[in-house]
C-alpha cells in the first residue's frame, strides 16, 4: 500500500502535509503520569478493544506496535514519520500505538494524555484529517467514558489543551519567505494571532529545510471547525505570499535562484557524504527548483520519500544496521545519488 | 538587535536580573537562553506567573500551597513544577488558580467545540442553550435581526423542553 507521505496533495507546492490530533482522557483513571503500571495496561487493552470490538474493518486496518520492547530504530522511525511523538519515545509508561495499515492514522495510548488520536494527510487537507479523527472518537467514545464538562469541555493533563483538545498543524515549505528574510515579519504577526509556528519536528525543534510547522495554541472558547478554519485561512494567506516571492524571485533573480537550485542538485547527486541538516537544505532548494519548473525529470514524490529516508532512524532502518554518525553521512550521500539518478532524465 | 551571546543570532528574549543590587539586562537569542543554564526559562515560574502566583521573595503564600486534590493527591505546587493535573477532579480542586490561568491563556472560558455522544440529553440541551443564547446576542451585537429572532425561537423551544423534562 502507497504510504501517505510519499504522495502530492492540494498545494503541495507550499503545504507539504496536514495533521489533527484530538487529546482524550479516560473519566476512570487519573491522568497518565499519576497511573500505576496496571492502570496503563488496562488503558492499553480498552482502546484496543473499544477500537476492535464491533467492528472487523478496524481489525484488519489496524496494528498494536508495543512501545515498551521496542527498539531505538523503530521508535525513531516512526517519530520521524510524525506517527508519535517525542514525548511518547521518553515515556517511561506503559506505551504503545494503534496504527492504520497506510500509518495515516495512529491513535497514542499512555502519552501525556491516556489516547492522542491522530490523522496526518498529505497537502493542505485539514478537514479531511479532522473528519477521520472525529469518527475515530465516536467509535471509541461508545465503549469510553472520555472526561468532558461543559464549561470546560475535554480535559487534559496540561490545562493548556483543555476544552477542544484539537492540535491542528500543517508543514509549510517556505524558502522563498526565509531567503527574502520576509519570514520573519510573518512569524511574529502568526504569534499574535494565537498561532505557534515550529521546526519540522514540534516543540523545541528548528525549521530544517525550510519547513515550518504551523499550528493553533487556543483550544478553549472556538468550536474544532472555527480552529480549522482559522489555521486554513492564514495558510492560505502565507501560500500566497510564498508562491509571489516565489514568482518575484525568477523575474528578478533568475540566474541567482537558478545557480542556487542547480548547486544544490549537483551536490546532492555527486556528494559523498552529507549531513542530515545539509540535505535537507539542499533537498529544499531542489524542491523549489522542481516546483517552479526550473528543474524537470524529478518528481516531488522523489524528494519527499528523500525528505523522509534521509533521516537517521530511517536511514538505518533501511540499511538494516546500527550506523555510527560519520557512517550515516557516507550511507545518506550514497542512498540521494541512488534515487536521483533512479529519475529519468538523468 | 543581535544576541549578546553569540552575536550572531537575532536576540528574541529578554533577560532581567538582579545582581548586587544593580539591575542587568541582557539580549539574547532562544538558543543561547536554552544553552545557557544562568538563563534557563523555568517552567515552574512561567506557570506561576501565568497563574498569578509570582511570590515576592521571602513571602509565602500559605493556602495555595496545601491545595490537594482529594481523588488523586496531587498539591498544587506540584501542579506548579510540572504544569500537569493529575486527574479530571484536579480541576475541580484547583478550580480558582486553574480558570486564571485558562482565561489568561485561551481568553474565553467556555467550552464551543464537540459533545461526546454518551453525555445525556439533558446537559446537551443545557450546553446547545447556552451556545444559542451567545450566538443571540452576537447577531443583536451585529444587528442581524431576522437571523436573531430565529435563534429566539429555538431558545424558546429548547427552554420548553428542559422545563418539561425537570417538571
Amino acid at each position: 500500500m502507497d504510504k501517505w507521505y510519499i504522495n502530492k496533495g492540494p498545494d503541495s507546492d507550499v503545504i507539504l502535509s496536514s495533521r489533527v490530533r484530538l487529546a482524550r482522557n479516560f473519566k476512570k483513571y487519573p491522568f497518565p503520569h499519576k497511573t500505576t503500571p496496571e492502570q496503563q495496561r488496562q488503558i492499553i487493552e480498552e482502546t484496543k478493544n473499544a477500537l476492535f470490538s464491533g467492528n472487523r474493518n478496524m481489525a484488519d486496518n489496524f496494528t498494536y506496535i508495543d512501545f515498551t520492547g521496542l527498539d531505538a530504530v523503530e521508535k525513531a522511525v516512526l517519530v520521524e514519520k510524525h506517527v508519535v511523538s517525542k514525548e511518547l519515545l521518553e515515556t517511561s509508561r506503559i506505551s504503545g500505538i494503534l496504527l492504520s495499515n497506510d500509518e495515516r492514522i495512529s491513535i497514542m495510548i499512555n502519552e501525556e494524555d491516556h489516547l492522542r488520536i491522530q490523522c496526518l494527510a498529505t497537502g493542505m487537507q485539514l478537514s479531511e484529517a479532522w473528519e477521520i479523527c472525529t469518527g475515530i472518537d465516536d467509535l471509541l467514545s461508545e465503549t469510553i467514558d472520555f472526561c468532558w464538562d461543559e464549561n470546560i469541555g475535554y480535559l487534559t493533563s496540561c490545562p493548556t489543551n483543555i476544552g477542544t483538545a484539537i492540535r491542528a498543524s500543517v508543514m509549510m515549505h517556505l524558502p522563498a519567505l526565509t531567503m527574502t528574510g520576509y519570514i520573519k515579519p510573518v512569524l511574529e504577526a502568526l504569534g499574535k494571532l494565537g498561532m505557534a509556528v515550529r521546526g519540522m519536528y514540534g516543540e523545541n525543534t528548528e525549521a530544517s529545510g525550510n519547513m515550518f510547522q504551523l499550528s493553533n495554541q487556543i483550544t478553549l472558547g472556538k468550536s474544532e471547525e472555527d480552529i480549522l478554519l482559522s489555521i486554513k485561512n492564514i495558510a492560505t494567506q502565507i501560500i500566497e505570499q510564498e508562491r509571489s516571492l516565489r514568482q518575484h524571485l525568477l523575474n528578478q533573480n533568475k540566474y541567482q535562484l537558478e545557480d542556487r537550485v542547480f548547486r544544490s542538485f549537483g551536490i546532492l547527486k555527486n556528494s559523498r557524504i552529507i549531513s542530515t541538516d545539509e540535505c535537507l537544505k539542499r533537498l529544499s532548494d531542489l524542491r523549489l527548483g522542481v516546483d517552479m519548473g526550473i528543474i524537470e525529470g524529478i518528481s516531488i514524490e522523489s524528494i519527499n520519500e528523500l525528505i523522509l529516508s534521509v533521516q537517521p532512524g530511517n536511514l538505518q532502518k533501511r540499511e538494516g544496521r546500527i550506523l555510527d554518525a560519520n557512517e550515516r553521512d557516507i550511507v545518506r550521500a550514497r542512498l540521494v545519488r541512488e534515487i536521483l539518478n533512479k529519475q529519468k532524465n538523468y | 538587535m543581535l544576541c549578546q551571546l553569540c552575536k550572531k543570532r537575532e536576540a528574541t528574549v529578554h533577560y532581567t536580573r538582579i545582581v548586587n543590587q544593580q539591575k542587568v539586562e541582557m539580549y539574547v537569542c532562544e538558543q543561547c537562553a536554552r544553552e545557557n543554564n544562568d538563563l534557563k526559562i523555568n517552567i515552574h515560574k512561567l506557570f506561576s506567573a501565568i497563574m498569578g502566583m509570582d511570590e515576592p521573595d521571602g513571602i509565602v503564600e500559605a493556602p495555595f500551597t496545601t491545595l490537594k486534590c482529594s481523588f488523586c493527591g496531587m498539591t498544587i505546587d506540584e501542579f506548579n513544577k510540572t504544569g500537569l493535573l493529575g486527574c479530571a477532579k484536579c480541576y475541580e480542586a484547583f478550580s480558582d488558580s486553574i480558570q486564571t490561568m485558562l482565561k489568561r491563556i485561551h481568553g474565553n472560558v467556555k467550552h464551543h467545540g464537540k459533545i461526546p455522544g454518551k453525555v445525556s440529553g439533558k446537559i446537551r440541551d443545557a450546553y446547545n442553550l447556552r451556545s444559542l443564547k451567545e450566538e443571540l446576542q452576537r447577531c443583536i451585537e451585529n444587528e442581524e435581526y431576522e437571523k436573531a429572532a430565529q435563534i429566539r425561537d429555538k431558545i424558546k423551544i429548547l427552554e420548553k423542553s428542559l422545563q418539561e423534562n425537570e417538571g
